[in-house]
């Protein structure tokens, strides 16, 4: 009589010999997946402290829009994950025109970027927007 | 001591989950040294995007810088320090491009560069005072006809203006200046000098140079960035110029040109004894002549366009057809004696910009802009009217904001960018 597929797979686990592992081997093995383990998760957390991505691509998208709607003078924003701070400074050497520079930090206060520009000071009052921009 | 190296193969572990262990590892590290690359990665493609943005920013900086310190044109190369961050370098060149400037400003943090090239021009609009007409003379009127519109800050010779009938038409507005009138000298203003000096300049530049012959160009289309060196195309006598597109960085050169309608010039100059331009052309070309130059029926010339003629015999003029649309300036500058109208400009005209004409002219379109002249010549059937204008329209207060030009009279102290080129 003919052996059915299910039970000659049965079979075949029942005719295969499994390795056991000694307790030595066992507690190396937890060992090694503990170090490892350990130095991933500082290295993911590490990396997410130091480079802060997401917040550095906010922060970039931010100063990309930046763009209008400046006063003529220092302002900050807030919106409780990232701050943006307008720092306007005239120029003594070139009338007309004033230096303002966008500044981003997070939480800490880390700088996660800045853009600074030079815009003619006739053209703020008139219209709010900042010449010179198209990026 | 130490196992031979066969032997170190031959060996086996036999624990299942040692093996199952260090093969995890070795997954987790690999994933971990992906993950880590990727991080960098990105990093390294956010910082590189704030740096490409502040160069960006630094160009436009020197634009505004540029527009606002208009002495900054006195030197040909000089470096700016916009950022408290000195590793930011911005550096300047300033050629001429006839009567425009040529401005390159290359910015530069490390090894990341980004450089611009943009076309300058004067700030016409930054003089408040800036006339619709300036007719300079001692002893004659202005007579004006039918509805003649003369904006603010109008110049007057010293007898003043008056109606007039001419070919039985009067006048049909109720005052006579729209705004407000002075008296104007004897002579002309001078023209400023730096354009006489500009158009040698060209001239020993062409000649100086190694020229191309025009006939020896295979393709008809040609485009020249203005990062590269100039091309200059001589022409033979009598040359006509058709199914041509040039653009940019190019010169022509030729003693008698005709430019035909089918022909496209942008941004280009031309310098020849006389340019002859054929009906219904466009472009926007700088047109710069010894002896005539014609603007054909229904042309499009718009800015930054420029004529000018160094007129030395008095039958040397500038022809300007009907029902042209004409954006820039227009200089006839020498003062020559028996000479009749050097500078022709029809009926249907429609202009913005700037004219001087350093002698009589003949005007008969509308001008948003201001009109500098000795005085007037009307033709018509019944004969010669010198210093009549009839149905014409001269205002520089419809003088655009966005309009640049060069500063015929003085030597102008704002500068702004006309366009971006290439």
């Amino acid at each position: 009589m003919q052996k059915s597929a299910l039970k000659r797979f049965f079979d075949h686990f029942k005719r295969t010999k499994l390795r056991a592992s000694s307790i030595v081997e066992v507690i190396v093995a937890l060992a090694i997946c503990m170090i490892i383990f350990m130095i991933s998760m500082s290295v993911i957390v590490n990396s997410q402290r130091s480079n802060n991505i997401r917040l550095k691509q906010k922060a970039q998208f931010i100063l990309s829009v930046v763009n209008g709607n400046i006063q003529q003078e220092d302002t900050t924003f807030d919106n409780g994950s990232l701050r943006l701070e307008t720092t306007f400074q005239k120029n003594d050497t070139i009338s007309g025109v004033s230096k303002v520079s966008y500044l981003v930090f997070d939480n800490s206060s880390h700088l996660l970027g800045m853009k600074v520009i030079w815009v003619a000071t006739d053209s703020l009052s008139n219209t709010g927007s900042v010449i010179g921009n198209n990026n | 001591m130490w196992l031979p190296i066969n032997r170190i193969f031959r060996l086996r572990v036999k624990g299942g989950a040692l093996q199952y262990t260090i093969l995890f590892s070795l997954l987790i590290l690999m994933s971990l040294s992906l993950f880590l690359m990727y991080v960098r990665l990105s990093a390294l493609e956010v910082y590189s995007s704030q740096k490409q943005s502040q160069l960006i920013d630094n160009i436009n900086s020197s634009i505004v810088i540029l527009e606002n310190k208009a002495n900054l044109f006195d030197q040909q190369k000089q470096r700016i320090q916009l950022l408290d961050d000195s590793t930011y370098i911005n550096d300047i060149e300033i050629s001429e491009w006839g009567f425009y400037d040529r401005v390159k400003v290359v910015s530069t943090k490390g090894k990341q560069q980004l450089s611009k090239t943009f076309l300058f021009a004067d700030n016409i609009k930054s003089n408040k005072r800036i006339p619709s007409l300036y007719m300079s003379g001692a002893n004659q009127y202005l007579s004006v006809g039918g509805k003649a519109y003369l904006g603010n800050n109008t110049f007057l010779p010293a007898y003043g203006i008056r109606k007039s009938y001419v070919n039985g038409i009067g006048y049909n507005r109720d005052s006579l200046i729209q705004g407000n009138s002075y008296k104007a000298s004897k002579v002309l203003p001078k023209l400023n000098k730096s354009w006489e000096s500009r158009y040698r300049n060209l001239k020993t530049r062409i000649d100086k140079s190694t020229r191309k012959n025009i006939r020896e160009l295979k393709q008809d289309s040609i485009t020249v960035s203005f990062n590269d060196e100039t091309l200059i195309l001589h022409c033979p006598n009598n040359f006509n110029l058709e199914n041509k597109y040039l653009s940019g960085n190019i010169m022509l050169t030729g003693s008698k040109l005709h430019i035909a309608n089918t022909s496209r010039i942008h941004l280009c100059i031309v310098v020849a004894d006389t340019i002859v331009v054929e009906e219904k052309f466009r472009g926007d070309v700088q047109l710069l002549a010894e002896k005539y130059i014609e603007i054909g029926e229904s042309s499009v010339l718009n800015v930054p366009s420029i004529l000018y003629l160094n007129n030395t015999n008095n039958t040397d003029n500038i022809l300007i057809k009907s029902q042209t649309v004409f954006q820039g300036d227009v200089i006839v500058p020498h003062p020559i004696r028996e000479s009749k109208e050097i500078l022709i400009v029809e009926e249907g005209c429609k202009m913005i910009g700037q004219i001087y004409c350093n002698g009589y002219a003949s005007f008969e379109g509308i001008l948003f802009g201001s009109f500098y002249t000795n005085g007037f010549m009307k033709r018509s059937r019944n004969g010669l009217y010198e210093n009549y204008l009839v149905d014409v329209c001269i205002d520089s207060k419809r003088l655009p904001d966005e309009y640049c030009g060069i500063s015929l009279i003085e030597k102008s102290n704002a500068k702004v960018c006309a366009e971006e080129i290439f």
